[in-house]
């Protein structure tokens, strides 16, 4: 059976109405996606990202572990070292992030260890790492700093650094751990299709 | 101005690639945008009237035409030119 495509079949089939027309909005949809770190050599203040006085961004590292790899991973945060009750292995990565990952630059500070996390409610086992960021960083520094700040840990205090390489290594030796990067969205930029790079300023 | 009847919607797209706009017709105003040929209006309302009159069941109210000719226009998707002034009217 053919549907003859014409206003009097419609109209015979369905009835006369009250005359009908409305513009469709088009939502254009794109692959575009928002930038996390500026571009290197990126003016900062143009980055649209600039929070004062709040994360600007948040760095989630995210495993799905076997149960015995979470459980050593719960041993290794809440490990003591010393007599402080205080001094466990969490407090000692907040301190290597907070205070070594971008030390001696303009960036000092900006990064602090939120916690990490394990997912409840499901039967896998997957634990989040959450690194804070006050000013955002281009990637290829953010990593730079990690592997700088490791290897000075190692050379200054190797006992430190051997136990948070077992940590990292604990998180990150299984292929399928992600890396997330979240923006403050009220700090996001323009998402109605305005340059987001730029900012809400930007063109 | 390129036509989409969409009939399992009981619709017809209309899209103007000049202006990248789209529109969404019911059969009533496809009804009108398929007599907007260039005849006068009158023509063309007194054309709307004998199609919708052949048609079972209620009409619409009246000035239906009216309305769905402005509608159209308003989304740009027909042009209402004033009335031609006759030769003889034609000012000097």
């Amino acid at each position: 059976m053919t549907t003859d495509p014409s206003p009097r079949a419609l109209l015979a089939r369905l009835g006369a109405t009250e005359p009908g027309a409305a513009e469709i909005v088009a939502e254009v949809r794109t692959e575009s996606v928002l930038p996390f770190f500026p571009d290197p050599g990126r003016d900062q203040a143009s980055s649209g990202l600039m929070v004062s006085g709040r994360l600007a961004a948040i760095i989630g590292v995210t495993a799905t572990l076997p149960w015995q790899r979470a459980a050593q991973l719960q041993d290794w945060l809440t490990e003591r070292h010393g007599e402080d009750p205080d001094n466990t292995g969490e407090a000692e990565l907040a301190r290597f992030i907070s205070g070594t990952i971008f030390a001696g630059t303009e960036l000092a500070g900006t990064a602090s260890y939120l916690g990490t996390y394990i997912l409840a409610g499901r039967a896998q086992r997957t634990v989040r790492l959450l690194i804070g960021l006050t000013q955002p960083v281009a990637a290829e520094r953010y990593g730079v700093a990690w592997a700088r700040a490791l290897d000075e840990t190692r050379r200054a205090d190797p006992g430190k650094f051997a136990r948070l390489r077992g940590f990292l290594s604990l998180l990150l030796e299984d292929a399928g751990v992600t890396v997330e990067r979240y923006v403050l969205l009220s700090a996001a930029g323009d998402l109605y299709g305005h340059s987001i790079a730029t900012g809400p300023g930007g063109g | 101005m390129r036509l989409r009847p969409v009939p399992e919607m009981g619709a017809c797209l209309a899209y103007d690639p000049v202006r990248a706009r789209l529109a969404t017709l019911n059969p009533t105003a496809w009804l009108i945008l398929s007599l907007c040929d260039g005849r006068p209006r009158e023509t063309i309302a007194e054309h709307f009237a004998r199609e919708i009159a052949s048609l079972p069941g209620e009409p619409p109210e009246p000035g239906a035409f009216a309305r769905g000719l402005a509608r159209l226009a308003a989304l740009g998707l027909v042009t209402i030119h004033p009335p031609r002034l006759d030769r003889r009217e034609s000012p000097p």
